[in-house]
């Protein structure tokens, strides 16, 4: 009898030692698959109310998926058809919007599809080929999505290509960046209503002086000296926009929202707005047992009346160590071509649609869920002409769609991309192609501010 | 300096409780040049605007156009000092503003003590600023003009207005900056056949009233001292039972109400500027007959008022 009860404890041990290896992924918990049928990916997936230690040594009253800020990690591949049990145990109707994927309109979670509290919500989708990325999941309630997100319910996504172009030898790394703001009982706090910094926090949007990776400030990771690693980086903040660096190290920038781009693009620092994803290559180049860090340098997205005082801060995000091993030998080279992304004409092209973008509008107008903005035929070929008409940035977000930037104040950018987030700096204009395949419905784009998309800086573009 | 700042504390206070509009002759604007035209289309708060960031001196013609917004929104044109930045004037100059109106309004400051407030909060600088033109208030669905000599230097379009919340639209991002450049635009100064006069206690328009696009010169007569009696005109169409008394009333930017969305009337155009020695030329059309004033704003007593009916 023991010897049996040895045998079982020993194979329980044994099967939780591997599923602890298989959940995480790129520094993440992963949620769990629980079909065993090859291409289904079925998982649960539950918001509730708890308390966390987000700062050391601090409980602080969190909204969060599975128990964790971020919540964990979604991992699939092109291919897959996706089940999402959702559970909303939260005391407000929520939503899960999965940000920048292709999926049918009731599955976008948008503010059109809420989810009552105890209610349930069964979300399928399918990952379509070609979309292999890096994107993240959060609420998008009417009114409600920059408190909720702000609460601590954000989480990544990684659609992966079985066919991807780079090795899976490098170390893979999800960062999600996000920030917040603490009362002196180290709980999450917002501005009053009526007071000067509510009216900042219209303005700008919510910023916090405590900026996360993941689930920590300033975290510790390591690379060894000459290793490349491979980094995907989400801006899960409501408001702040990261202007990214490392220092005394390049990146070479290989993808963005909808995946890897074409070519490679070495860069210095990179500009990630709200909602907006990045694939890095970071070499180390440093010498064994250095270390650096990855900062957020200043970025002036203010109008000037509402610039905090304190803009031109750096802020240090984490540090990467160089661990004691020799030097890795083998050199890794970049392809120069990632993968080729389809061509959307301009000849092609039905409609331009202008999107005058001021603070907490778009066309003059706030949302209403009972007004269709806009209307467009399934599979037509579109330009929007997104204009900035104040002093301060506006990140552009499309539900359902991805769509290609075409130029930026009149110059074409460098190389065609897939992306769902465009940011429109202050004064300054962006026109993106997109096509509207296979799904039509009532798709939101709004400012992904969260404070401005809650405020009703958002639309309805209806495919039918 | 400090009497500087109390010049300008009475001009802008002019301005704001003013209603001035201005709009070229709409024939002349047809003979200039395409960059002495410029194109503003309102949003609710923002100008987005047809034209480079630089223009040349001379004759320039504002185009305002509200078809996109739902508020009523104005355009005052402002000269900046020398060494002054765009930037300068939407964070020490407006903070100052919005604050003071904020106070106002909160019941911090009396209205007599508004000058020496706002005083304490401006900069040095501010007593330069110069409002070449004023506010001309225009409702949605309605287009205006106005034609300015601009000297060279730097200058901002600016809305005064505020939203039903109280906020100078200003300080929700309407405001939109750009240069003069020393280059000569070869636009003609207008000379539009239609006449408005402002005397102490009329408001005398050589004009006959029918729909259609206008042209007008406004000339404000003098007291002994030599000040305008008036700095501003403004074309009301009237609902019934509109009372001008509340118009005027409503008129007053540092009234708590004032110049806040919706209007008590609907605006069709005007100019209102503060420099004597200039002429202002405006524009306006009138699409459908109806009952309609003239109103100039008074902000220490009753407005002037010249109603009209076109058939």
């Amino acid at each position: 009898m023991l010897k049996k009860l040895f045998f079982v404890t020993a194979l329980i041990l044994c099967c939780f030692a591997i599923s602890i290896a298989q959940t995480s992924v790129a520094g993440h918990p992963v949620l769990e698959n629980l079909s065993s049928e090859p291409g289904i990916v079925e998982v649960e997936l539950t918001a509730s109310q708890e308390r966390l230690s987000l700062v050391p040594g601090v409980e602080t009253d969190v909204y969060a998926y599975n128990g964790r800020v971020p919540g964990p990690l979604l991992e699939v591949s092109e291919g897959d058809s996706v089940i999402v049990h959702f559970k909303n145990n939260l005391p407000e109707k929520t939503t899960v919007h999965w940000h920048g994927l292709h999926l049918p309109f009731v599955m976008d979670g948008s503010p059109f599809h809420p989810v009552g509290p105890g209610e349930t919500f069964t979300y399928a989708f399918r990952i379509h080929e070609g979309t292999a990325g890096t994107y993240w999941y959060h609420p998008h309630p009417h009114h409600r999505t920059a408190w909720q997100v702000g609460m601590g319910l954000y989480g990544g996504i990684i659609i992966r290509d079985h066919n991807d172009p780079l090795p899976d030898t490098l170390t893979e790394r999800l960062l999600i960046l996000s920030d917040n703001r603490f009362d002196d009982d180290g709980q999450i706090e917002f501005a009053e209503t009526g007071s000067r910094q509510k009216r900042v926090d219209d303005m700008n949007g919510r910023e916090g002086d405590v900026l996360f990776v993941n689930d920590e400030i300033m975290p510790e990771l390591t690379i060894r000296s000459g290793e490349v690693q491979r980094w995907r980086i989400v801006n899960a903040s409501g408001a702040r926009i990261y202007r990214l660096a490392l220092e005394g190290h390049t990146f070479t920038h290989v993808g963005s929202d909808g995946g890897l781009f074409e070519h490679p693009v070495e860069v210095d620092e990179i500009i990630l707005s709200n909602g907006e994803r990045a694939e890095l290559l970071v070499y180390g180049t440093g010498e064994p047992g250095s270390s650096i860090t990855l900062r957020d340098l200043p970025y002036d997205r203010y109008m000037p009346m509402f610039r905090p005082s304190n803009w031109e801060k750096t802020n240090d995000l984490l540090t990467l160590l160089y661990t004691d091993e020799k030097p890795v030998q083998e050199p890794f080279e970049v392809p120069e071509t990632l993968r080729k992304i389809p061509e959307l004409t301009l000849d092609d092209a039905t409609e331009t649609r202008i999107m005058r973008m001021t603070n907490g509008k778009i066309n003059s107008r706030t949302m209403d869920m009972n007004r269709v903005d806009e209307t467009a035929e399934l599979g037509a070929t579109e330009i929007w002409d997104i204009r900035n008409l104040v002093g301060m940035d506006h990140p552009f977000h499309l539900h359902g769609f991805q769509f290609q930037v075409i130029d930026r104040n009149g110059e074409p950018v460098s190389q065609r991309k897939w992306k769902d987030t465009v940011n429109v700096p202050g004064f300054e204009s962006a026109r993106f192609i997109v096509r509207y395949d296979n799904y039509p419905g009532l798709w939101m784009f709004h400012c992904h501010i969260l404070d401005h998309e809650d405020q009703g800086m958002m639309g309805v573009l209806e495919v039918k | 300096m400090f009497n500087l700042r109390r010049g300008l504390i009475y001009a802008i206070t002019l301005i704001i409780v003013s209603t001035g509009f201005g709009l070229p002759g709409a024939n002349k604007a047809a003979g200039q040049s395409l960059e002495t035209v410029v194109h503003v289309e309102a949003l609710d708060h923002a100008f987005d605007v047809d034209a480079p960031n630089e223009l040349p001196t001379g004759w320039i013609t504002i185009v305002f156009s509200n078809q996109m917004a739902s508020f009523n929104h104005e355009i005052s044109l402002v000269q900046l000092p020398d060494g002054v930045a765009h930037e300068d004037y939407l964070t020490d100059y407006m903070i100052a503003w919005e604050t003071l109106l904020r106070e106002y309004q909160e019941g911090v400051v009396e209205r007599s003590g508004i000058s020496d407030r706002v005083n304490e909060m401006l900069p040095a600088w501010s007593g330069d600023v110069r409002y070449v033109n004023g506010r001309g208030l225009v409702s949605p669905g309605r287009t205006a003009e106005r034609t300015t000599y601009l000297e060279p230097g730097k200058y901002l379009l600016v809305c005064w207005m505020k939203t039903e919340e109280g906020i100078i639209h200003i300080m929700e991002g309407m405001h939109w900056e750009f240069t003069v450049t020393e280059e000569a635009a070869n636009s003609p100064e207008p000379n539009p056949e239609s006449r408005i006069t402002l005397h102490e206690k009329e408001i005398e328009v050589k004009w006959e009233p029918e729909t259609g696009k206008h042209a007008f010169e406004l000339e404000l007569s003098m007291n002994p001292a030599g000040q305008s009696y008036h700095n501003n005109v403004h074309l009301v169409r009237l609902e019934e039972g509109a009372d001008l008394d509340k118009v005027n009333e409503w008129m007053d930017w540092y009234k708590v109400g004032g110049l806040r969305s919706p209007a008590p009337v609907e605006f069709l155009g005007g100019l209102g500027y503060v420099s004597a020695e200039e002429t202002g030329y405006f524009g306006l059309n009138i699409t459908e007959p109806g009952e309609y004033a003239w109103v100039v704003f008074a902000p220490r007593g009753p407005g002037l008022f010249k109603t009209f009916t076109i058939d």
